[in-house]
């Protein structure tokens, strides 16, 4: 799949996953590719965010969801790959994660992880490290099935994120 | 809220001009950007005295009546980070000082310094300079605060000053065509607002109507104004037009108002003297707008629809003053108010003339779309894409770091560690096959190496405690990309040491997000990535 084609079928799937996973708890109030680094965006709601000006990244995905009661606005973050994950992607999210304090945080790849980080992973501590978030939060990493256009359901690290992603 | 000081308008100047604020980190960032490192004054003929500009084959004195080769060393030059740092130090930082709790702290490169002010033992000072820009947390968002509308003068004044000193450029380079009754050429100085799209009118306006000062032009970073040919578009530089916006003006009506920068200051001074000694009578202010007549009419462009652009000008426009007015230029929207027909002024910039809009517009519109035609069928020379090519291939491979860096790294860990170090270029493959392959003897020492799947560039291996450290080579700048990466191989190995190392400087934007936001080179309790700058002999260390 097309890099651009593969950014726009996550940022659909993104979207419609907010929507449904948080309808109760969360207004989905934008996701969208960006095409330039968030600090450079004139977007209103990137704007109303603290520390943007700093946020000299782009992410390939970029979700903002509003608490229903505290109204408290929170970042979402997806970044794609079309060839197999490394520790450099991983740790490139992580890194983004924890400037923006976000709330979701994806990785997915049509190749899925590569088979070094996949055994690398299976270590508790290490997954802990890598994947932990300082606040409490995890990234999610999951491969997707362009046969079937949805995740592969065995691909989904960590293991207990399977049913939050797929139900 | 206790009245508005000149040195406190001062700083909201500054603020306004280039502050980022944490509100997490309690700390105010503001940039001063220089992006050469040295700035040059007028050339003067020493003949005639006559301004001289150079056409191609040297400096050349612009009197008809000279016409002289002028020598480039008649131009006084300015090391711009080194006086910057010095007027932070000698005469800013003391002046904010006075009356502002905080920590001063300055950092930066050649093409920007930064001016980090600390409130974390200061909340209350930090919560107040706050209140003035809420919601609002960086330069391309800010307005001129509400408060400065109701100061006295001297700390309207105070507010330019700081404006001028982030956002003010005085350069003989923006010099117009115009000739004076003494001489040719007139100087302008400029405020260079990025991606603030409501500040460029709003200073106008502050200007004009608390100083009754005049303004040369606006010039936007829109396609149709930035690029209203298409030339940069066929270049392979389509965005080049969403740079920032310059609000330019001649210096000699805003004496009343100082640099502290004193760089700036003497530049301001030189084009000052000049425009004063041409004397020119007119005072070319944009408003009244000129009209916009059909042979003034812009090709479409493509970027016209462009998400960088905010929404009232999110469109086509014929002249700057029509984004002016899309911005809320309170000046222009009264002419409108009393137009003759308000949607006809909108498109000509004619108060007393009247017409069928619809018939206008389709007019317009015919000829807008026939210059995007021709523009397109004539296309472009890609000249910049082969430029760039060339440029690539003259940079520096990554891998001619390796060797340097693990003589460095080796020297490093022995002197800091005092026992036995052996560093490897482990660029080529993962950790522990490298350990497999080329040092099964290390390996046994360093078993639990051998579930390191990592490739950093270097590795150093402290023999007797069975230490390791790695080093990132990078010849781009230092990006939040980079840190990832390494962090990456540093979550996994925890290594006693992690250096990042780029033979770039160190982009000024990113040492701001650190200076906020040290945790992100956290990788273990303790630990963090250590960032440096390879100058081909040495390294020289990043201080966060």
């Amino acid at each position: 799949m097309e890099k651009n084609d593969f950014t726009e079928k996550m940022r659909q799937w993104l979207e419609s996953f907010l929507k449904r996973k948080l309808a109760s708890t969360h207004t989905v109030l934008e996701v969208l590719a960006p095409t330039s680094s968030l600090a450079k965006l004139n977007n209103e709601h990137i704007k109303g965010l603290q520390n943007y000006s700093s946020w000299d990244f782009k992410p390939d995905v970029f979700g903002i969801i509003q608490d229903k009661t505290t109204k408290q606005k929170e970042v979402v973050l997806l970044n794609r790959s079309t060839s197999a994950l490394s520790l450099k992607e991983i740790g490139e999210i992580n890194c983004y994660a924890r400037l923006t304090k976000s709330t979701f945080v994806f990785l997915a790849s049509t190749r899925g992880l590569s088979s070094e980080v996949n055994i690398l992973l299976l270590d508790d501590d290490i997954r802990k490290r890598i994947l932990q978030l300082n606040d409490g939060g995890e990234i999610t990493i999951f491969a997707w099935d362009e046969k079937s256009d949805s995740i592969n359901q065995n691909s989904i690290v960590p293991f207990n994120k399977k049913d939050f992603l797929l139900d | 809220m206790k009245s508005i000081t000149p040195t406190f308008s001062y700083f909201l100047g500054l603020i306004t001009g280039r502050g980022h604020l944490f509100h997490d980190s309690k700390i105010i960032a503001i940039e001063f950007s220089h992006a050469n490192e040295y700035a040059e004054g007028i050339a003067h003929c020493p003949v005639c005295g006559w301004l001289a500009t150079n056409n191609g084959n040297g400096l050349k004195c612009k009197n008809p009546a000279c016409g002289k080769p002028v020598d480039p060393s008649v131009k006084k030059t300015y090391n711009q980070p080194v006086s910057t740092v010095e007027s932070l130090k000698n005469v800013i930082i003391p002046f904010l000082s006075k009356e502002i709790g905080a920590n001063f702290d300055i950092t930066g490169n050649k093409t920007m310094t930064l001016l980090v002010v600390d409130f974390k033992d200061y909340e209350k000072v930090f919560d107040e300079v706050l209140s003035h820009f809420v919601p609002d947390m960086s330069f391309d968002r800010f307005h001129i605060p509400k408060a400065i509308y109701e100061v006295e003068k001297a700390s309207k004044i105070e507010f330019i000053n700081g404006l001028l000193d982030t956002s003010g450029f005085p350069s003989p380079g923006g010099w117009l065509n115009r000739d004076g009754e003494k001489g040719h050429g007139r100087m302008r100085v400029y405020f260079q607002l990025v991606r603030n799209w409501h500040l460029p009118v709003e200073i106008d306006n502050f200007l004009r109507s608390e100083f009754g000062l005049p303004i040369h032009t606006i010039d936007w970073g829109h396609p149709n104004i930035r690029d209203a040919n298409l030339t940069d578009f066929f270049n392979a530089r389509p965005t080049t037009w969403s740079r920032e916006h310059q609000l330019k003006f001649f210096p000699e009506y805003y004496g009343m108002f100082k640099f502290r920068i004193s760089s700036k200051q003497s530049l301001f001074d030189e084009l000052h003297n000049h425009n004063v000694a041409t004397v020119f009578k007119d005072k070319d202010d944009w408003f009244p707008p000129s009209k916009v007549t059909t042979g003034k009419i812009k090709a479409y462009h493509p970027g016209e629809q462009d998400l960088r652009i905010p929404e009232p000008a999110r469109k086509h426009f014929d002249a700057f003053w029509q984004i002016n007015l899309a911005m809320g230029c309170k000046f222009l929207g009264e002419l409108q108010k009393h137009s003759k027909n308000p949607e006809y002024f909108a498109l000509t910039g004619d108060s007393k003339g009247d017409g069928d809009i619809d018939v206008l517009m389709r007019e317009r519109d015919a000829i807008s779309a026939k210059l995007k035609e021709e523009a397109f069928a004539k296309g472009a020379e890609p000249t910049e894409k082969k430029l760039r090519k060339e440029q690539d291939a003259e940079s520096v491979l990554e891998s001619s770091l390796y060797e340097p860096l693990s003589d460095y790294l080796h020297e490093y860990l022995t002197k800091k560690y005092e026992e036995d170090v052996i560093t490897f270029d482990t660029s080529a493959g993962n950790l522990n096959l490298f350990l497999k392959n080329r040092n099964p003897s290390l390996l046994e020492v360093f078993d639990y190496c051998d579930q390191y799947r990592i490739r950093p560039d270097i590795v150093g291996f402290l023999t007797k405690t069975r230490r390791i450290a790695f080093i990132e080579a990078k010849i781009t700048s230092l990006d939040l990309k980079a840190i990832g990466q390494l962090l990456g191989y540093c979550f996994v190995a925890q290594p006693e040491e992690a250096l990042l190392v780029s033979n770039k400087p160190i982009a000024t934007s990113l040492v701001m997000i650190l200076k906020a936001r040290p945790d992100l080179l956290e990788y273990s309790k303790g630990k963090r990535i250590k960032l440096g700058v390879w100058t081909g002999k040495s390294l020289e260390s990043i201080e966060i």
